[in-house]
């Protein structure tokens, strides 16, 4: 009878992260996507996330359609600010939903957060606070959660130099990276921003005029996401 | 036999494929370094080293790789490593970089130097300066801070005069870096810039580590290693030179120089102001050798010695038909030994052993003078980064004089010992504030009296391109032996104290720099009435430097504009009241300007202005009362590289005040006072030419 339980158990948790797995990878797609068709899209998956992670807890169901909405705003950041205030909102409270938050739930919530500070500069003190925040929440819960150390990475890459910003974003990426190699051991979702990474170590180093390092971490970027316009945009820069 | 077949043919895969696994440590020496980039500069593969400084990496490259290692505040190492089939293990060790020099305190510091971004000139910019005729110290007084004295040898740092300022050639302080010469003709530098790959020029408030200059320091390094061999033949309008440089292996060179020069052709060809009886001539022989040893670390052993002669006839203002000869002869002899590089636990070390020799014989009419200066000195400065954060440097050095000075039949003699102490350092206080402090205590046997200064600067970077730096030093000399060998006792250091403050933006192609200062003199010497000195005279020097070079806004067109503005006044030396001294000019600006046409071809341009200077006029009441007129003068120069030798060719040659603007530098009055003399250049105008024959 146990054993029947426990078998019935794993074949569920299976299969969760199964659809978990293929939601992120529809997301990826989506925006491999001509740029105009990437909203609808994201709104189409958005209304249909419930259904399609039917076999997922309330938490995860919550995450991912928090991180849709956080991906739509973020297409909304160049053009539409307001627009993408809202989507920004919206992917916080969906995670503010949540009862008992996870470190990724939190990481998520930080990444947010301080992006918020590109759409509300007058508050990018308290956004920044708030995130910093977050992180270290999602840090106590595990301290190997490379989304953790890349919001880290990204919030003190732009935290201007005269707050002491700028001299822990090489060690929060690297991590980063140390910590996307061990998680991909067993494909997990989420897995999202590994490409972000040496996006920033990139800049990083370009803007210490370190170019050749610069270099260095956009090629091993471009390896590994050929397609990624940052990374291509980046090398363009670089060259 | 299919099997063996299908064996056969992947084999040559199977080999082919064969990663090869690059593994290590990086340390800087005493511990791991984290986080380290390692990777391979082809191929781009690479890691980063984990928390124990170790890493891996595979690759499938075969043959000579270069590995980079990079870490920030560390200096980036690349290692070559023959791939093969064996798997490789590196242990690297990086040395300290430069994380503290990210904000740079500015105050009072010029450098020029390759391969660092935070300098704001270039060697070149002072080998092709067009005022400089490439010499170093002409160059330096077109930067902020100098005054044009046209008449004198020696740079005028800030209201100082030219004994206040001291030349170290890789940490050895040089007696005479310049050309013996006669009054009213001022000496070139006799050093080549070609020889250095940094100059730093402190006008004020400078490092705990260098002592006895109450203005400003010059601190020249050689280059390192040569790459290749190089044949060197220098033929100019004025004399002719030779040079070979011979690696003897890959971690020793040595080096030979030879040259002639003789102003006769010119003074032939460009109508004088003076009446030459020996063209200004000069042999000059360099030998120097560089061994590298296995730590990086580098010796040098640079000996260098020339002799001179020049001579002419003095008007005198008080019977234009009797002239008086003065003729001089010279010898300079400089021997330095220094090595640079780390020992035991990751100290950096400088230590310096140096020789020199100097010896004038002038004769003025029926009268002799003389001076032999020998001197020896040694110096032994350790540092440390401690961390990222915190550097030390202390040090110690010991500087043996013994001159003898004639006149006629009299003779003095004056013997010198100058021991010093000194600790400083460098602290980070946050991302964006550096600070330095520094102290430094001396002995001088001759005066035996001795002395503990502070030096303290602070700099705060307030963006991304700009900082301000404030220093204070306190800064002691031991007086000129024209004193000393007059009476040494009852004596003591003469002292001054610099305020600088400083701001700085530096971006992409343009510099600009303003600096104001305040500079107390104490202590001066002063010759009393009765002819004893006594260490009562005081001064002031106060004055704004600014800094303006572009390098973007026109393509191919580099720029710089410097201006002075310098107020300042002593009671010293035999002036019996407090009056501004006569190589105190009140506004100095220069512009150079050096524009490429093509890879081949060079022209540059300057101007110089500077406000009168006081002379003593007797008829005057008021003593230095009088200003001499404005100063203007202006140079082109150029030079094209070409390989009609089938080597490397360069051809360069310079105008000087094309325009013959009247310079005058001061004037010589007769004894009743009332005819004068014009002192002025020894030509209206000049022109050089010349070309250097590189074969590699």
């Amino acid at each position: 009878m146990m054993l029947t339980l426990c078998v019935l158990l794993i074949a569920i948790g299976t299969k969760a992260q199964k659809q978990v797995v293929s939601i992120e990878g529809e997301i990826e797609s989506i925006l491999l996507k001509p740029q105009m068709e990437r909203v609808s899209k994201l709104n189409e998956l958005l209304a249909r996330i419930p259904t399609q992670l039917k076999d997922v807890n309330a938490t995860t169901k919550n995450y991912w359609v928090s991180y849709t909405h956080y991906k739509i705003g973020l297409y909304h950041l160049a053009s539409d600010k307001e627009q993408a205030n809202k989507s920004f909102e919206k992917a916080l409270k969906t995670l503010q939903a949540i009862e008992e938050p996870n470190s990724e739930n939190l990481a998520l919530e930080g990444t947010i957060t301080s992006t918020q500070i590109s759409v509300q500069s007058d508050k990018a003190w308290s956004l920044s606070q708030k995130a910093s925040k977050k992180f270290q929440q999602s840090l106590e819960l595990n301290a190997k959660n490379p989304r953790t150390h890349l919001g880290l990475g990204k919030s003190d890459f732009y935290k201007p130099s005269e707050y002491g910003g700028g001299e822990k974003v090489d060690a929060h990426l690297k991590k980063a990276l140390q910590y996307y190699k061990e998680e991909e051991l067993n494909k997990k979702a989420p897995s999202w921003g590994k490409d972000e990474v040496y996006y920033f170590l990139s800049a990083f180093y370009s803007r210490e005029q370190s170019f050749r390092d610069a270099k260095f971490y956009n090629s091993l970027g471009l390896k590994e996401f050929p397609k990624n316009e940052l990374l291509l945009a980046q090398k363009e820069q670089l060259n | 036999m299919t099997r063996t077949l299908f064996i056969l043919l992947l084999l040559p895969t199977l080999v082919f494929s064969q990663e090869i696994l690059i593994s290590g440590s990086v340390s800087d020496g005493n511990r791991p370094i984290e986080l380290a980039n390692i990777y391979i500069e082809q191929s781009l593969e690479g890691t980063s080293s984990d928390v124990d400084g170790k890493f891996s990496l595979s690759t499938d490259l075969k043959g000579q790789v270069t590995i980079i290692i990079s870490s920030i505040g560390f200096e980036t190492l690349e290692k070559i490593v023959n791939i093969e089939t064996q798997d490789v293990y590196l242990n690297i060790i990086l040395k300290e970089g430069n994380a503290l020099d990210e904000v740079v305190l500015s105050a009072g510091t010029f450098e020029a130097r390759e391969k660092k971004t935070s300098t704001i000139l270039r060697p070149l910019d002072i080998v092709r300066n067009p005022a400089a005729g490439a010499d170093i110290f002409s160059a330096l007084q077109t930067l902020p801070g100098v005054s044009t004295v046209g008449d004198q040898t020696g740079i005028f740092v800030r209201g100082g005069q030219a004994s206040e300022t001291k030349t170290f050639i890789d940490g050895a302080l040089v007696t005479n870096p310049f050309f013996s010469s006669v009054p009213e003709i001022p000496a070139r530098g006799r050093f080549n810039p070609f020889l250095f790959q940094g100059t730093v020029f402190n006008t004020g408030g400078y490092s705990a580590e260098y002592g006895q200059a109450l203005s400003s320091i010059i601190l020249l390094d050689t280059k390192d290693l040569p790459t290749n061999d190089i044949l060197t033949f220098d033929i100019n309008i004025a004399g002719l030179g030779g040079s070979i440089t011979k690696k003897l292996s890959e971690s020793t060179s040595i080096s030979g120089n030879l040259s002639y020069t003789n102003l006769a052709p010119l003074i032939e060809i460009v109508p004088q102001n003076r009446e030459w009886n020996t063209a200004p001539n000069n042999i000059q022989g360099i030998l120097f050798l560089k061994h590298k040893n296995k730590n990086e670390g580098i010796f040098k052993n640079y000996i260098q010695y020339q002799k001179g002669n020049i001579g002419l006839s003095l008007v005198n203002p008080s019977n234009e038909t009797d002239n008086q000869d003065i003729d001089n002869t010279n010898q300079n002899l400089f021997i330095n030994n220094s090595f640079e590089g780390y020992i035991g636990n990751n100290w950096k070390t400088r230590a310096v052993a140096s020789f020199s020799y100097d010896e004038d014989r002038t004769g003025l009419g029926d009268d002799n003078f003389s001076s032999e200066e020998f001197l020896a000195q040694t110096r032994l400065t350790i540092r440390k980064r401690i961390n990222s954060g915190f550097r030390i440097k202390m040090g110690g050095e010991i500087i043996a004089s013994d001159g003898t000075y004639s006149f006629n039949d009299l003779s003095s003699n004056v013997q010198n010992v100058i021991s010093a102490l000194y600790v400083e350092s460098d602290l980070r206080l946050s991302k964006t504030i550096n600070g330095r402090i520094g102290l430094r205590g001396e002995y001088s046997s001759i005066l035996d009296a001795w002395n503990v200064v502070p030096r303290i600067s602070l700099s705060k970077k307030i963006s991304k391109s700009s900082s301000v730096s404030l220093a204070y030093g306190d800064f002691r000399q031991v007086p000129e032996s024209e004193i000393l060998r007059e009476q040494a006792e009852n004596l003591n250091f003469e002292g001054s104290q610099h305020l600088i403050l400083n701001y700085q933006l530096k971006s992409e192609g343009y510099t600009f720099r303003i600096e104001g200062y305040l500079k107390d003199y104490t202590s001066l010497i002063r010759e009393i009435p009765e002819g004893t000195f006594e260490n009562t005279g005081f001064g002031f020097a106060r004055g704004i430097d600014v800094f303006w070079k572009d390098e973007k806004t026109i393509p191919n067109l580099s720029y710089w504009i410097s201006y002075s503005f310098l107020d300042s006044k002593r009671l010293f030396r035999d002036f019996p009241t407090e009056a501004t001294p006569t190589f105190v000019a009140t506004h100095t600006g220069n512009f150079i300007a050096n524009y490429k046409i093509g890879e081949r071809t060079t022209l540059g341009a300057s101007y110089t202005y500077s406000s009168g200077r006081p002379y003593l006029n007797p008829n005057n009441s008021t003593f230095l009362g009088d200003r001499t007129p404005e100063f203007h003068n202006i140079n082109f120069n150029g030079s094209l590289l070409s390989d009609i030798f089938g080597d490397l060719t360069v051809f360069y040659a310079s105008l000087r005040n094309p325009l013959s603007f009247q310079q005058v530098f001061s004037y010589r009055y007769s004894d009743d006072g009332a005819s004068r003399i014009a002192v002025n250049p020894a030509s209206d105008w000049s022109f050089f030419l010349g070309m250097v024959i590189n074969i590699n």
